[in-house]
């Protein structure tokens, strides 16, 4: 137990990392790696529900969960970098206008490099966890790493539509943003059909684009994902000072996740769905007109999805949902024990206790 | 249905080539070369790490197989003025040189500069000459003027 109480220490650094791409840019008090990785989750899920009936949600939330945890040691890497090395930091803002066009093999170095100092990373941070788990968790971002198969290409769209979606909202608050850059990349990299319609229906919310009945259904989608934003920025009073709600949710599944790992008779991916809901009523339940409406016109299967998964949470009837609310209390005791800068002995306690009475 | 994987006939050759070698490989590695397991498999780290080494061998051969099983040739198009599958296009963009594969989706990763042909940038340039613009127009206007094609 202590080596997966010292990879949460390491994993938590996830929030103190802004996004590389956000700072470049000038952006004022960017999202956190983990409050990106959190939206990307549920995006994940959701659409995943579109793609194939939630079939493959579980495969996608936990890709999503450990996507960019190797950038706690090899850092966030953005396109740009080699360029503002080498025109100098004072002609960042004229660089970022535009996105960085480079030869097929300084894409390939590049591309090279990245990969294997992530891996290394990867490895690195994991290294002490149970091997049956670090196996799982390399194989999961090796098949998301090199798109082994459908759901991980599928992902690897949906985590940059995340970043698409958050640039226009940056931009929406501060015109001078530069937007036209992530166009010219979006235009180059999107080919799933579902990320291609959340293209077209960015251009009808925030680039006064003509709506029409058929894509007014993915446009609810895209409201539903924009309001979640909120969780980006509002903090929850339980958390340490800093944190807001995406990350504390982030933290959360990741914990749900790693402490189900040999439990029996537990649905991880109902587990981790719960834990992903948690304190999304903020939303939910938010009493502006524009949320509740675009809640409502959500595609049927999809707020059916969302509904029952909310349910059980409320309801604490399954082990799946009494399984999240013992992880909530070892996640609020080891947030605590950390502040107050004291051995982790009861964190530890509990974990212990929910792997010996869940086996 | 699987979706096909457009490959150049170097490419799949690449990939076969491959495939046979993790194979061996494979039959190598469990075939008397397996580390003494010893009391318990947590403490021997040895053997998981061989287990890992296995388990991402599995990984990588299943899915070159999966590949190789849906794997459609591109052939090099008669007309090589042309973009098509498999091209190697160098633009000019905003003023500034790039260059990119033009690949299938499954096979795309524009990092690696592989450009899906279902990408708005790949449909656009599909079938265009040498020496033509092709305008990719939304929200901002990116003209992309083809400089170079090759196979």
């Amino acid at each position: 137990m202590k080596n997966i109480l010292n990879f949460l220490v390491e994993a938590e650094k996830l929030k103190e990392i802004p996004r590389k791409g956000w700072v470049l840019r000038g952006v004022k008090n960017p999202e956190s790696i983990a409050s990106h990785t959190f939206r990307t989750t549920i995006m994940a899920w959701l659409l995943e529900g579109k793609r194939s009936n939630f079939k493959e949600s579980e495969k996608v939330i936990k890709t999503s969960l450990i996507h960019d945890l190797c950038e706690i040691y090899a850092g966030d890497t953005t396109p740009y970098d080699s360029l503002i090395l080498e025109e100098g930091d004072n002609k960042k803002r004229e660089i970022m206008k535009t996105w960085p066009r480079l030869s097929l093999e300084e894409k390939q170095r590049n591309f090279k490099k990245k990969r294997k100092k992530e891996r290394e990373s990867l490895k690195e941070l994991i290294s002490d966890l149970p091997s049956d788990l670090r196996i799982k968790i390399l194989n999961f971002w090796m098949d998301y790493e090199e798109k082994t198969n459908e759901e991980s290409d599928f992902f690897s769209q949906i985590d940059r539509i995340e970043s698409l979606v958050q640039a226009h909202e940056y931009w929406e608050k501060d015109p001078s943003f530069p937007i036209n850059s992530w166009w010219e990349w979006a235009n180059e990299f999107f080919y799933d059909p579902i990320s291609l319609d959340l293209m077209e229906v960015l251009k009808i919310k925030f680039h006064n684009k003509k709506s029409d009945k058929k894509t007014e259904e993915v446009l609810n989608l895209l409201n539903f994902f924009i309001s979640l934003s909120v969780l980006k920025t509002k903090k929850l009073e339980r958390a340490n000072k800093e944190e807001v709600i995406a990350e504390y949710n982030y933290s959360l599944a990741l914990l749900v996740w790693i402490l189900s790992y040999g439990v029996e008779d537990l649905d991880t991916g109902k587990a981790l769905k719960i834990s992903l809901l948690n304190k999304v009523e903020e939303v939910l339940d938010s009493s502006e007109e524009e949320v509740n409406n675009c809640f409502d016109s959500l595609p049927r299967k999809i707020k059916k999805e969302l509904k029952s998964i909310r349910k059980e949470k409320e309801e604490m009837k399954t082990k799946e949902s009494k399984f999240v609310k013992k992880v909530i209390d070892i996640l609020n005791t080891f947030q605590k024990e950390r502040e107050d800068k004291e051995e982790f002995t009861e964190t530890l306690e509990k974990m212990n206790e929910i792997s010996k009475n869940n086996k | 249905m699987k979706k096909k994987h457009y490959l150049t006939e170097e490419g799949l050759e690449k990939i076969k080539a491959e495939l046979d070698r993790l194979k061996k490989e494979r039959k190598k590695r469990t075939k008397g070369d397996i580390p003494d397991v010893l009391h318990s498999e947590d403490l021997n780290q040895e053997y998981l790490d061989f287990r890992q080494q296995i388990e991402l061998l599995e990984k990588r051969i299943s899915k070159l197989e999966e590949v190789v099983k849906n794997a459609k040739v591109i052939k090099i198009p008669k007309n090589q003025e042309k973009v098509q599958l498999g091209a190697k296009v160098t633009v000019e963009a905003n003023g500034k040189e790039d260059e990119f594969v033009i690949v299938g989706s499954l096979e795309a990763d524009p990092s690696n500069g592989r450009i899906s042909n279902m990408s708005p940038v790949g449909k656009a340039l599909m079938g265009s000459e040498k020496g033509s613009e092709v305008e990719v127009s939304s929200p901002g206007k990116t003209v992309y003027k083809i400089k170079n094609i090759q196979y």
